[in-house]
């Protein structure tokens, strides 16, 4: 599997457009799961998917095939989590870079985003997380979604964040310890009756 | 309940948003990206073409400069060893033999100087003596 991946990418760099499509059809529902739960907004999740497809395309020849089974998808969730983050930061100012006309037309006309925000507004175990990581450090957050929503081991966290292993281990502890006192604090009512 | 099992009650349905994965892939794949590649493997096409034909084409000129030119060189001295044959001062010595091989020697006798010459089996000239009678 890692082999085949890794032969993929290489033709993706040959610029094989069915190797980068046979990619992007591995990763694409993965992402775009991990920004929606971050970031809680369908339309949101859309620009950062689509973004980070764009970005992983535009930097393709610069990815080198270094650290082992986890090194593509690795890079892939470091370019999803810089942009998420850069998300954080600019909120309603983060803007979709992909500037095709069709593209973005077709994007606006979008019923199903809101059946599945609607979803989420009824998934209140998703709510209740999601607001208690908010009140954590940044770090946190990327370690908590990618440890526990994206059952990364510790090797691939620290891949994706550019962190050293036990480093990731220690802030993995201090992430948990953190959001449990919140949960206590802020949701403790809500636990009682799950 | 632990958090992992929060975690795992919280939204794990699938997540689909009406046909943006194809749209995303359709332009994603008409990305200029891979025009570089097809631009490249034109110019390798071309490139590939244009030195065969080239190399070709040296091949041909170095095949056939030096093999005219051998052929003119021995046209001229087989021409040589045939009009010197004829002519009237000259007179065939036979076989000899030069520098270990076989050699037609022909004797030419003009102005009181004799000048022997040596040619090889294809009748290229290669020695010369001047005796001075």
């Amino acid at each position: 599997m890692d082999t085949d991946i890794e032969a993929l990418v290489q033709r993706a760099q040959n610029k094989d457009r069915e190797a980068f499509g046979e990619l992007f059809d591995l990763y694409y529902d993965k992402v775009l799961k991990y920004v929606f739960r971050r970031v809680l907004s369908a339309e949101y999740a859309k620009d950062i998917t689509s973004n980070t497809f764009l970005k992983v395309l535009k930097n393709l020849d610069q990815f080198e095939w270094r650290n082992g089974p986890f090194s593509f998808s690795g890079w892939i969730f470091k370019i999803a989590t810089n942009e998420v983050n850069q998300y954080f930061r600019k909120q309603n100012r983060y803007k979709l870079i992909i500037d095709d006309p069709d593209f973005k037309e077709l994007g606006d006309n979008n019923k199903e985003a809101e059946e599945i925000e609607r979803k989420i507004d009824n998934d209140k175990h998703l709510l209740i997380l999601n607001k208690a990581i908010k009140q954590l450090k940044p770090i946190y957050q990327d370690i908590l979604h990618l440890k526990y929503f994206e059952e990364m081991s510790y090797e691939e966290i620290s891949q994706v964040l550019n962190k050293n292993e036990s480093t990731v281990r220690v802030y993995s502890k201090r992430a948990k310890e953190e959001l449990r006192i919140i949960l206590e604090a802020d949701a403790s009512k809500f636990l009682e009756n799950i | 309940m632990t958090i992992e099992e929060l975690f795992k009650k919280a939204n794990n349905e699938r997540i689909e948003l009406d046909g943006h994965k194809e749209r995303l892939k359709a332009v994603l794949l008409k990305n200029e990206y891979f025009d570089v590649a097809e631009e490249k493997e034109y110019w390798d096409w071309k490139l590939t073409v244009s030195s065969l034909a080239f190399s070709a084409l040296i091949i041909i000129f170095s095949y056939s400069i030096p093999s005219v030119g051998n052929n003119t060189v021995a046209v001229e001295k087989t021409g040589l060893y045939t009009s010197l044959e004829k002519s009237n001062n000259v007179t065939s010595l036979g076989q000899d033999s030069y520098n270990g091989a076989g050699a037609n020697v022909l004797k030419m006798v003009e102005d009181g100087t004799e000048t022997l010459m040596y040619f090889n089996d294809r009748n290229v000239l290669i020695h010369s003596e001047v005796n001075n009678k």
